[in-house]
């Protein structure tokens, strides 16, 4: 008796896990599926069988199709320059140990700061009246008249995005410097004794060394981002115009403010199978840089 | 020390200080507003009060909102879910990294529920709480912020796992350990470093989560703080000053966290992303 | 493990802390110390009909005052308590919806926006009141309640399921200063209103004075509200006599074109001005002119939080152009007050709507600074509401109520109003044009109606 439980515990160990996974992403899914084949409200969950109406809907969808396009541009953007940005922090600082070990105690803040807080600090930055972008512009001279950096149709996303990078280069900078610590010192200190110069060492050497966990850090970072929902909801609802609508927004609008849960299922069933596409090849990717880092 | 290196070193020194002003610059103008005279945040946006320091937005904050509860509440939902994500995930990490457990098939859908943005689900979810009878309850948002942060704990205690040679556990099955055992006499005390990172970061990302709340909760009584401050309105409008004090009341506690933590959280995530 | 004590206590200490130092009173109450006193010798001799009770209204936050005061005095004067949850108040339809559909059946009370009282009929949140009102009738002095307010917020097919509790409607504001330092005079029509704005911004941006301030923020009762005012005065309408859309007909779309024309030159930037951006320029003498609720001049005279006291003048909204150009005063925002379908303790509930929609209690409520405008004609004859809001105004909202135009109610409304916002917003920056917007509008109500 003993032994059989003992051959089985493995499996006795992941039955919470499995339970939780049930609950809370099978099932739903399920729901997702086959709400979207129908005319739910949130009110009459299931009414009308209607097919695929809502998928032919979703296609057409021109305001989908601009929320997705936002949501990549968002998160490639983004993430783009928070690996680089903080690649290059990291790189700046790694021969200063007690700042950096400082500097990354502080860097830790701002990804650890609430979204909703981090939307907060930047709505009052750039506001107006109060801010102190308009305030600094304009006392420096910089610009004349006030400049609304969440209502003017330019300047929206780039301000959203500069929220963003300020709350995550600090953490692509954290991984960026393990990475380079991690680096083996044998081919450096050969480098140092032939005298090759610091650009060739960084070309030749860090770089090929460093970047496939680079990408790493860029894949995951990627993957955070296209979830990104809460800094839309809190700076611009979206506008103006739809510029700043990402598809999760899209979502929340479709299925809590027009209560239209049917076409809601459809859309995220549509974002949800895009993404997966997306995943996988990082995932692959993130193991394929891996081996190579190894 | 050659003098290219004294170069590098200095121009090293003079990004650091500005990436920390970068970072410190809105925080320190948040705290800042928090102290001003409501008129002059309307008015002006210069970083340091002009016109007097007055800790009437934090009495006003703390008197409009009750954002002590909120505080509360979010405490208890952070502490309790990340308890749960742990007492889950570490199991099922050490049973699906040493024995295969589940094949490929279960660690693809937890990384899959990572993946997953968290709106695709919210409709459901909604319901599966409505189901259950927990809606407006701190206990059907532990549940959901459990499920949340289980494939961050994965991600993020993966590595520590991975590294354990597995000898170590080999010998403790020969003096008789069953599997169970081992993992809590002699794993568990090797990535107890892990444990208490993954831990601070489940408990912040708990903290932290603004869409589910935003749909499960609709009293005071389940409101966590992010909700409350989202909120936030003046009697007046939008009070900036006011928002400030309740904004930092929540970010501070989390501060004070992070300060605790920063080693554990620096080495712990520089290690997610370096491995597995 | 040890850390994680120590992190534990920390919490509980700050917890511990952040209780000690919030005062638990709710927010101030406007003191009536007569008629507290009054209270109070009453519950001395009798005893209080629903002591021991217990009700939760859910408002929205501009109304916050007020609603407390409501809760304190229903208390007084019945004993049941009050729980007032506040909500934004763009979030009010959606969260009583969520409440009732989620089956918490948390509120008894409803405070709501009235443009959602289809969606909410439709989706079972509040309780029909045809009963209620046939039995009341005498009490409620139905006759005392302002056209503009008493079907549309309160009735659809024909039942009731309101009841009319904050009258709110645009009139224009003009700062006294702005104007006499650049010579401009209040405007009668949107061109002249142009021309004004026009004029001051351009002499004064530099000092960061501009000649309007635009509410044209991505929300449909900011945009839409805003909309409506230039709307109705080109003499155009959402819906023809038999519910056709109108969204693109050539008054519309003059309409919408003079709102782009006028934005150029408004506080920046118009698509990001909502509610609290715009009182924000207006209380610190940044724009000259404001499209406001009729609940303005209390805290414009406030000297916390503005800075130009007394500096103030009021009119009707400029009237349109073209033949079929009038004067109008658009009913934006304006909520009603119901109850839950599925309310907790629903006697109370309805106790507490019955006490609320009193006569001598609304010339109460409406003299407490909180959002708060007339529903009843009684109440702007009222001399401590005169005093309150000052004659200007109430001569203002008389002659507003001739021209009152509103919202449509309907059950399809949230969603219509969901793609006018984004189209309106997209002609505001340019990315549209007016005709465009609203052609694309027009195509996009006729799919959803299924015209």
């Amino acid at each position: 008796m003993k032994n059989k439980l003992e051959q089985i515990s493995p499996r006795i160990m992941a039955i919470p896990a499995w339970v939780f996974l049930i609950f809370f992403s099978i099932v739903p899914l399920i729901y997702v599926v086959s709400s979207s084949l129908t005319n739910s409200t949130l009110a009459q969950p299931f009414k009308d069988f209607i097919w695929f109406n809502n998928y032919k809907q979703a296609i057409l969808d021109e305001n989908f199709g601009r929320s997705l396009l936002n949501t990549f541009l968002f998160a490639f953007v983004v993430t783009s320059l928070e690996t680089l940005l903080g690649f290059l922090l990291a790189y700046a600082v790694r021969g200063i140990r007690g700042l950096s070990t400082l500097l990354r105690s502080i860097a830790l803040l701002p990804m650890f700061t609430p979204p909703v807080a981090v939307s907060m600090i930047w709505k009052l930055i750039y506001d107006p009246n109060s801010g102190l972008m308009n305030h600094y512009l304009m006392q420096w001279g910089i610009t004349k008249g006030l400049i609304a950096f969440l209502g003017d149709s330019k300047l929206a996303f780039p301000s959203i995005m500069f929220a963003d990078i300020w709350q995550w280069t600090p953490f692509c900078f954290i991984l960026c410097y393990a990475a380079l610590q991690a680096l083996p010192k044998a081919p450096f200190e050969a480098a140092e004794v032939d005298g090759a110069s610091g650009w060739t060492v960084f070309k030749r050497l860090t770089l090929p060394l460093v970047l496939p966990q680079v990408i790493v850090v860029f894949l995951f970072k990627l993957l955070i981002s296209l979830k990104v929902f809460d800094l839309v909801y809190m700076l611009t609802f979206g506008g103006p115009g739809n510029i700043t609508q990402v598809a999760s927004f899209y979502i929340y609008r479709v299925a809590f403010k027009q209560f239209n849960t049917g076409y809601a299922a459809a859309l995220s069933f549509l974002m949800l199978l895009i993404i997966t596409i997306i995943a996988t090849l990082v995932i692959k990717g993130r193991e394929f840089f891996m081996r190579r880092s190894e | 020390m050659t003098s290219r290196n004294i170069v590098s070193k200095i121009i090293g020194l003079i990004i650091a200080i500005g990436f920390l002003t970068i970072i410190l610059l809105p925080i320190v103008f948040v705290a800042a507003t928090s102290l001003k005279i409501p008129l002059e945040i309307r008015t002006s946006g210069a970083i340091f009060p002009q016109g007097g320091i007055t800790f009437e937005n934090w009495v006003k904050a703390f008197r409009n909102v009750p954002l002590t509860k909120y505080l509360f509440n979010s405490t208890v939902v952070a502490i309790s879910s990340t308890l749960i994500t742990l007492l889950i995930a570490i199991p099922t990490i050490y049973t699906v990294v040493r024995f295969k457990t589940g094949g490929a098939v279960l660690p693809s859908l937890i990384l899959g529920t990572y993946v997953m943005p968290p709106i695709v689900v919210t409709v459901p979810i909604f319901a599966i709480v409505k189901t259950l009878e927990l809606q407006d309850k701190l206990v059907g948002l532990i549940l959901i912020h459990s499920m949340m942060n289980i494939p961050l704990a994965f991600w993020l205690l993966d590595s520590y796992i991975r590294n354990i040679p597995v000898e170590l556990e080999h010998a403790a099955w020969v003096d008789g350990y069953s599997k169970f055992d081992t993992l809590v006499k002699i794993v568990y005390p090797l990535i107890k470093p892990g444990v208490l990172s993954t831990g601070v970061v489940c408990l912040i990302m708990s903290w932290n989560e603004f869409l589910f709340a935003l749909i499960l909760t609709y009293s005071d009584a389940s409101k966590t703080f992010p909700i409350g401050i989202s909120q936030y309105i003046g009697e007046h409008g939008m009070q900036f000053g006011e928002m400030s004090a309740a904004a930092l009341a929540g970010i501070i506690p989390i501060y004070i966290l992070v300060f605790i933590f920063s080693k554990n959280l620096v080495e712990g995530l520089g290690r997610s992303g370096l491995k597995g | 493990m040890n850390k994680f004590l120590k992190v534990l206590s920390i919490m509980v200490l700050f917890t511990m802390i952040f209780t000690a130092c919030a005062p638990k009173t709710k927010a101030e109450v406007v003191e009536e110390p007569t008629v507290a006193e009054e209270a109070d010798t009453n519950a001395a001799t009798t005893e209080k009909p629903l002591a021991g009770q217990e009700i939760t209204f859910l408002t929205i936050q501009p109304h916050t005052v007020a609603s407390q005061n409501l809760a304190q005095w229903f208390e007084e004067e019945t004993g049941c308590k009050v729980t007032v949850d506040v909500v934004p108040y763009d979030n009010v339809v959606e969260k009583a919806v969520l409440d009732v559909t989620s089956g918490v059946g948390y509120y008894d009370v409803i405070d709501f926006w009235y443009p959602g009282l289809g969606t909410l009929v439709e989706n079972g949140v509040l309780k029909n009141l045809d009963e209620w009102y046939a039995q009341n009738e005498a009490e409620l002095e139905l006759d005392d309640l302002i056209v503009t307010f008493k079907d549309v917020f309160t009735t659809i097919d024909g039942h009731k399921y309101a009841f009319p509790f904050d009258g709110d409607m645009h009139l224009l504001y003009y700062n006294t200063e702005i104007f006499e330092k650049y010579g401009q005079t209040f405007p009668t029509t949107w061109d002249e209103y142009y021309d004004t704005c026009k004029a001051i911004t351009e002499a004064g941006a530099a000092d960061g004075v501009y000649g309007c301030a635009i509410m044209g923020a991505k929300s449909p009762l900011i945009l839409i509200g805003t909309y409506l005012n230039r709307l109705g005065s080109y003499g155009g309408a959402f819906f023809d006599a038999d519910g056709n859309p109108t969204i693109n007909s050539p008054e519309a779309v003059a309409a919408l074109e003079a709102l782009v024309a006028q934005a150029e030159y408004a506080l920046p930037t118009a698509s990001a001005v909502a509610f609290d951006e715009a009182l924000g320029g207006w209380f610190t003498g940044k724009a000259a002119m404001v499209e406001f609720w009729t609940d303005l001049p209390g805290m414009t005279d406030d000297p916390e939080s503005s800075s130009i006291v007394g500096k103030w003048g009021v009119g009707p909204l400029p009237m349109g152009s073209g033949e079929k150009a009038k004067v109008v005063a658009s009913v934006n925002a304006g909520f009603g007050i119901g109850v839950s379908a599925v309310a907790p303790h629903p006697n109370a509930a309805m106790e507490f709507l019955k006490f609320v929609a009193r006569p001598d209690i609304a010339a109460r409520y409406n003299t407490v600074v909180g959002g708060i405008d007339p529903v009843r004609y009684s109440t702007l004859e009222d001399p401590a509401y005169i005093e309150f809001a000052g004659e200007d105004i109430v001569n203002a909202i008389k002659t507003a109520h001739a021209n009152a135009i509103t919202w449509p109610t309907s059950a399809k409304w949230f969603e219509l109003q969901e793609p006018l916002t984004d189209n309106l917003s997209l002609a505001l920056i340019g990315e549209k044009t007016p005709q465009q917007a609203l052609d694309d509008t027009q195509a996009t109500w006729l799919q959803i109606l299924g015209k």
